[in-house]
């Protein structure tokens, strides 16, 4: 296979270098609101993560959030818990991509999201040692364990896909997963004995 | 039937294979329930914390490799388990341009690069009219995927015309996964971003996507959805061509989408979706990858296209201007 590497396909132009003068005028509410996003977006991401369970899904709705938070921007008041706004916002991303995506049937119905999630709001420093807790605990796991907790929680694999690749059966990757998530709830546990969201 | 126990419906939603009975039963004990309530709360709370931490031990893990010289930022090798989920290389990204520029990038300018539209010939790029190779692209420059075609745009100058890309008809992706999705009509570019290394390797360059999609039905029917998606991968795209899939996004070391869903009429038929996505310094090569698909069809019969197109398709390589560029934005 060939593929061709002259500059006459390599299709970004450099003749057309600094042709462009872009737009450097940013409103200063969207911009506090955006950096507010990137401050927080791990907050936000387990938050949509304990709704939706399928991650590249979670990927795409923590988008749509940024967007809506983005285009609300002026709604959001300087001095107000922004987490508890961007939490608001993300809940109903998450129902509204689940509704688009026609996966209501296996996810929870909206009344019981509501009676969950309706009053959380993340503790952000307690989520963030709480992450680093669980670094350290997936350090200690066993390799194998690791590379299924890694595959499950990083690269959005699940059970069956997981299965596939390693030639193990789905049930045998779920009571693994399983096993993994205690020892990872116990260490955890173990190293921070009082932790709350 | 007997009723499962909660914890195995908690395990369930974890590993996201609730029926829709178990997902009614989980629904009626979580209701009822305020002691069921919180040990869900719990569970999925710790599922997102493991999400987030496994993430951060794999970002965490090569960002050490790059502060202790062990990987390169130009073509350093890549240990097999470090295939990059799309959120990891997004904060990848911010944590290694963070050790590449210590003073931040909030305060640089944003300068474009370079800027190329795929959908305009002139005498450094030909596009041939007519029916799109199919499968995934062989070469740089080439568009290729399902059913569909290039159409000169009425009006557009003979000595450097402008094309339309019509979509045609959906195909069904014969991975397991993918049968669960509706089929889509699928059209691919490779994009080789080499000539921009040097820039890319300071992990400052971030790469946007736009593109015009036009919905020409008269009247309001059903609803079709274009999306626009860019990855950044590092490499050959050998490897990717032979075994594209739609879980080699999990491949790629950053990825972004956006969409405009359309149901026709005189309301907005046309639409410029724009999405960008921060290049990590070790990205090779691009792939714009336009999707076409009618939210309602099971996969099971093709969806067919008459009035769906895409009529510009830009791609533009700039530095950063802020910490916010990482993540896809829009400006309908």
């Amino acid at each position: 296979m060939l593929f061709l590497l002259t500059p006459a396909v390599l299709r970004l132009s450099f003749k057309k270098r600094m042709d462009f003068a872009p737009d450097l005028s940013i409103d200063p509410q969207l911009l506090r609101v955006q950096q507010l996003f990137l401050q927080h977006r791990e907050a936000l991401l387990a938050y949509v993560a304990s709704i939706e369970p399928n991650f590249s899904d979670v990927q795409d709705i923590l988008q749509e959030v940024f967007l809506t938070l983005s285009r609300k921007s002026h709604a959001w008041t300087d001095g107000t818990n922004f987490l508890a706004w961007a939490c608001t916002v993300a809940r109903y991303e998450t129902l509204n991509f689940q509704r688009k995506r026609s996966r209501r049937a296996a996810r929870l119905n909206e009344d019981v999201v509501e009676l969950l999630y309706g009053a959380e709001v993340p503790n952000e420093i307690s989520l963030q040692q709480q992450i680093a807790t669980l670094q350290t605990c997936l350090g200690r796991l066993a390799p194998t364990a690791r590379e299924l907790v890694i595959r499950r929680y990083h690269r959005a694999e699940s059970p069956t896909e997981i299965a596939s690749q390693i030639g193990w059966k789905p049930n045998a990757v779920s009571v693994a997963l399983n096993r993994a998530r205690h020892f990872l709830k116990e260490c955890s546990d173990r190293l921070s004995p009082a932790p709350t969201l | 039937m007997k009723t499962p126990d909660l914890d195995s419906l908690i395990q369930a939603w974890c590993d996201d294979r609730l029926t829709p009975p178990e997902a009614d039963a989980l629904n009626a004990i979580l209701r009822s329930s305020p002691e069921a309530r919180e040990s869900f709360r719990e569970a999925t709370r710790f599922h997102g914390l493991l999400h987030c931490a496994a993430s951060k031990w794999v970002v965490n893990g090569i960002a050490d490799q790059f502060a202790q010289g062990a990987i390169s930022p130009v073509s350093g090798p890549r240990r097999a388990w470090l295939k990059w989920g799309n959120f990891a290389s997004m904060a990848a990204g911010i944590a290694i341009t963070l050790l590449c520029a210590p003073h931040g990038f909030g305060d640089k300018p944003p300068r474009i690069l370079s800027r190329s539209s795929l959908l305009a010939a002139s005498e450094e790029n030909e596009i041939p009219a007519g029916p799109l190779p199919a499968g995934f692209p062989r070469k740089f420059g080439q568009w290729s995927g399902d059913e569909s075609a290039m159409f000169v745009q009425p009006g557009s100058p003979s000595h450097a015309p402008k094309f339309s890309l019509l979509f045609q008809k959906a195909e069904r992706e014969k991975t397991e996964a993918a049968s669960k999705v509706p089929a889509a009509c699928d059209v691919f570019q490779l994009v080789d971003l080499r000539p921009l290394k040097a820039a890319i390797a300071q992990g400052e360059v971030t790469l946007e996507l736009a593109a015009k999609f036009l919905d020409a039905r008269v009247q309001s029917g059903e609803k079709v959805i274009f999306v626009a998606r860019l990855y950044a991968f590092s490499g050959r795209p050998e490897r990717i061509a032979e075994q594209w899939s739609i879980h080699s996004r999990n491949e790629a070391l950053s990825y972004a989408s956006n969409q405009f869903e359309s149901q026709g009429g005189t309301l907005s038929p046309s639409r410029n979706v724009r999405t960008v996505t921060t290049l990590h310094p070790d990205t090779d090569f691009a792939l714009v990858h336009l999707i076409a698909f009618k939210p309602g069809s099971d996969g099971t019969a093709a969806a067919e296209f008459r009035e769906q197109s895409v009529q510009e398709v830009q791609i533009t390589a700039s530095t950063r201007s802020s910490s916010t560029d990482w993540i896809a934005k829009s400006k309908p």
